[in-house]
Order: C-alpha cells, then structure tokens, then sequence
C-alpha cells in the first residue's frame, strides 16, 4: 500500500522532483500557493501530441491543493482534505520555503521579509504539525508506529555555517530554528510514535544534486531515526 | 520547399491539459531548435518588410499588428496552415473539424494596450482557397472573414465558427515578469485572471473556443511580443447544436 504524504512547497524544485519520482510509492496531496506544480493530478495531465491517449505516466497523479500556509484556516483545511482523500497522513514533508537574500546593511528588503521568512520557515511546520497531531496522529500511537509515521523539515546547510556576502542572514536564521523545531519535536512526538528529522542540503541543483535530496528524504522516512539533521553536501551525506 | 510533419520537428512529446480556468493545452520546447531558428528567421523576414507594408493594425481592443496567413504562404511558417499540424491540434483537442483554417502573424509594439476579455466563440467566413493538402485559408481576397461578403465574383461564402485557437510565441526577448505580454484565462468575463501564460519563445497555448473560454492579451509593459495565432474552425451546426444560437459572438460591423 502507499504511503500518503502531505507535501509543502509542492511546486518547487525539489517538490515538484518528489513528486515526479515518487508518486509511484506514495499518495501525494500536493500543496502549492500560486502555480500548481508541474506534475500529473487532478488539475493538469501530461499528453504527447502526436498519441493523445497513451500516456503512462498518469497513472500516478498527485493530487494537488492550493493555500496559503501563512493562513490559519488553510493550514487546517489542508489536512482536513487530506484525511478526506485517503484517511491517513504517514509524512508530511515540509518543502515549502519562503527565502530573501539581501544585506543587512544596504537594503530593506531584508527587515521587511524578516517575519514571513520565519513564519513559513519555522512556525508554519509547528502549526502545522499540531494540527496533524490532533486531528491525526494523537490517536494510535501504535499504529503510527507500525507505519513508521515521520515528519521532514527541508532545512538548508546555511543554518549551520555562514556563506558570506550572500545576505543569507534571516533565511539561515529561520533554517537554524527550524533545525531546533526538529529536535524539540522529535522529543515530543516520540511519545505518540511519530519520528521527526530534517534534511539540511547545499544548494540544489548546482553543489548537490536533486536526486541526493531526494535520497536523503527517502533515508529519513524508511529509516528509524528521529531527531537527526541529514546533512547533504558536497562531500555526501552525514546525520548530525 | 516541403513543408514538414509535426513528428520530424516536434522537440516536446510532453504537452500539458490543463483544467482550470477551462480546459487548455500548454506546452514549451514545442519545436526542435534547428526548426525553432527556421520559424523565427521567417518571422523577421515579414518584420523586415515593414509594419506599415506587411502588417494590417488590429481594432477593437487588440491593437496588435497582424499579417494574415494566406493558402499561398510558403516558407517554414507555412507549416502553421499545413495538414499535419491541422490534424494534430484537432485530434489532441478531440473536436471535430473542417479543413478551414484562419492563421496570421501577430506583432505587439511595446506598450500595446491590454486585450478585451472575450471567448473566440465567432464565426468565420470562408470561400474556397484551398492548398494542395486540402487545408482552406482565410483570404480577404476571396471574402470578408468577419462577414462573409463576397471579393470576387462568383464566391459563395460558407460561415463557419471556430473551435481551436492556438498561440505560438517566437521572436521575443527572455520573459521577465515586468515585460508582461501573457495571454490571461478567466473563469468569466469579469472575474480576475484566473491562469496566466507567458509569451516564452517556442511556447504555446491552445483551447477549445467554447461559451467559457474567456482570454485576453495583457499589456506587454516591456519590449515588443510576438506569436503565431490560428484558428481551427467548426461547422455552424455543431456548434448550435451543441451551445446554441445565442452563444455564438457574431461581429459587430
């Protein structure tokens, strides 16, 4: 049986190749906030020209979910529709990122994303990671258990070391307190049997690949770890 | 020269039908870049000509340059009002179709002003002007397209309505957002755009002309915007039939 993952930021870079490599071994509900991701689900379908009805890849199709997570009642609607789909959630990838790079020192833009950059970077996956346990996963923590229930924040390697002079200050800020969000609820989600962890990746595609990113989230959510930090770069990947 | 079949110079098997706001097709990398170059060497050759010599000015809300297709077009972008691309869009669209085909260049000038929201559900008046592959052109020789009245002796114009339109960017710079120039989908005639779709190079759109699929060309802010736009067209009947009398947008004079 698949795995239903709820996925954030579906329309990205690494979301968008999730959900392409994937969608074969998990129900996805893909989430996006403005342009669906470029992907087979209800809303768009991959057709060759030249043979309208033959197409194999639809035979996955995501199953894709506009909100905007800054909201309070899209968070809720997003998992309600979830459950609605396929009864269950088993991981929730939170892919979606909000990112402004600019000095400090020269620029405002910079002040002014402050607080987005940390409300959809560190307190939409707190939000929402309640609202999945409560309507969810506070039920069986057995059950969670025997499906090996996981939660993956996409972190970056900026919350652990500074790149200067790329004005990463607020982003890598937000990603260090995502990475803290992590371990702190890995300690409290152990005791409803769900395993939380992050995947922390140099810049992708470009110092890593995509395709290491997305071994890393298939890493953390076959394997039995919680609490752990996948750092993935140019030297491969490391849990710290 | 001959012109080719979609399969020698199709770059992008990979097509994508869309929804919302109403059924559509998008697709990018549409051609190989070697055909790319031919249709893009082509459209500069008529640019090169001069607007005021090659170009008709659009009216009524659209304020594009137009230079019409005609069934003696030659040259690559001829393969626009060729069979095989006819037959592809309209098996791709699953509508059927007549041989009658409206096909023109289209050149906005930088700051052209945005599009009225419409849904191309008009009809479309032909005589015959027939290529050697059967595929009928629009020709204002022959007859008035919007009216039907006859320019030459002995035409006896058939209306018919269109069914797909289609759009083909080429010949433009890199699209930013700032340059604008997308063609908008709408949900209804006065909702906010519900999809837009860029003018990148080698692009296209296309849509079945229905009662609801509600379009328009928002201003190009920056730079100029061009493309390919055709129409497939449809027998009156089928059309009332199928939506009615009152759903077909006739011209006004």
């Amino acid at each position: 049986m698949k795995r239903v993952c709820l996925l954030t930021g579906a329309s990205g870079v690494l979301g968008t190749a999730f959900c392409r490599a994937h969608a074969d071994r998990y129900d996805i509900v893909a989430v996006y906030r403005t342009r669906s991701p470029a992907v087979d689900s209800q809303l768009q379908r991959a057709v060759d020209p030249l043979e309208p009805g033959h197409q194999p890849e639809n035979s996955h199709p995501v199953f894709a979910v506009q909100a905007d997570l800054t909201r309070e009642s899209d968070l809720a609607r997003v998992v309600e529709v979830t459950l609605a789909r396929f009864d269950r959630i088993d991981v929730v990838i939170h892919a979606a990122v909000q990112r402004t790079f600019a000095s400090m020192l020269s620029s405002d833009a910079l002040i002014a994303s402050a607080e987005d950059q940390f409300r959809l970077n560190a307190v939409v996956p707190l939000k929402l990671a309640a609202i999945v346990a409560h309507q969810f996963w506070l039920r069986d923590d057995r059950e969670n258990r025997a499906w090996n229930r996981s939660w993956i924040n996409v972190s970056s390697a900026a919350a652990a070391q500074v790149y200067g002079g790329r004005g990463q200050s607020v982003y890598a800020a937000s990603k260090a307190a995502m990475n803290t969000l992590t371990r702190h609820m890995a300690d409290e989600f152990r005791a409803i049997g769900v395993r939380v962890n992050a995947i922390a990746p140099n810049g992708f595609p470009g110092i890593v690949s995509t395709e290491s990113v997305l071994d890393g989230l298939r890493e953390l959510d076959d394997g039995s770890m919680t609490g752990k930090v996948l750092s993935i770069g140019k030297a491969g990947a490391r849990l710290i | 020269m001959t012109v080719p079949e979609p399969e020698a110079v199709l770059q992008s098997r990979r097509w994508w039908r869309r929804e919302r706001p109403f059924a559509h097709f998008v697709a990018s990398d549409v051609f190989s870049p070697e055909f790319y170059s031919e249709l893009e060497g082509g459209f500069q050759a008529v640019l090169a000509r001069g607007l005021d010599k090659s170009f008709l000015r659009g009216k009524s809300g659209y304020d594009a340059y137009i230079h019409s297709f005609s069934s003696a077009s030659a040259g690559p972008l001829s393969f626009f009002i060729s069979r095989g691309w006819h037959d592809l869009l309209a098996s791709l669209a699953g509508v059927k179709v007549t041989d009658d085909v409206s096909a023109a260049l289209h050149h906005h000038g930088p700051g052209s002003r945005d599009g009225t929201v419409h849904n191309d559900l008009n009809p479309g008046w032909f005589g015959l002007s027939a290529r050697a592959d059967g595929i009928n052109c629009a020709s204002s020789a022959v007859c008035d397209y919007k009216h039907g009245d006859p320019h030459a002796p002995g035409v006896h114009p058939v209306e018919r309505i269109r069914a797909i339109a289609m759009i083909y960017f080429l010949n433009n710079a890199p699209w930013k957002k700032a340059t604008g120039g997308e063609c908008a989908l709408y949900w209804h005639r006065s909702s906010a755009a519900a999809e837009t779709i860029a003018p990148v190079n080698n692009s296209l759109l296309m849509f079945e002309c229905t009662p609801h699929s509600y379009h328009r060309f928002l201003s190009n802010r920056a730079g100029t915007r061009d493309s390919v736009v055709l129409w497939l067209h449809r027998e009156r009947e089928d059309a009332v039939e199928r939506w009615g009398e009152r759903s077909i947008v006739a011209w006004s004079r």
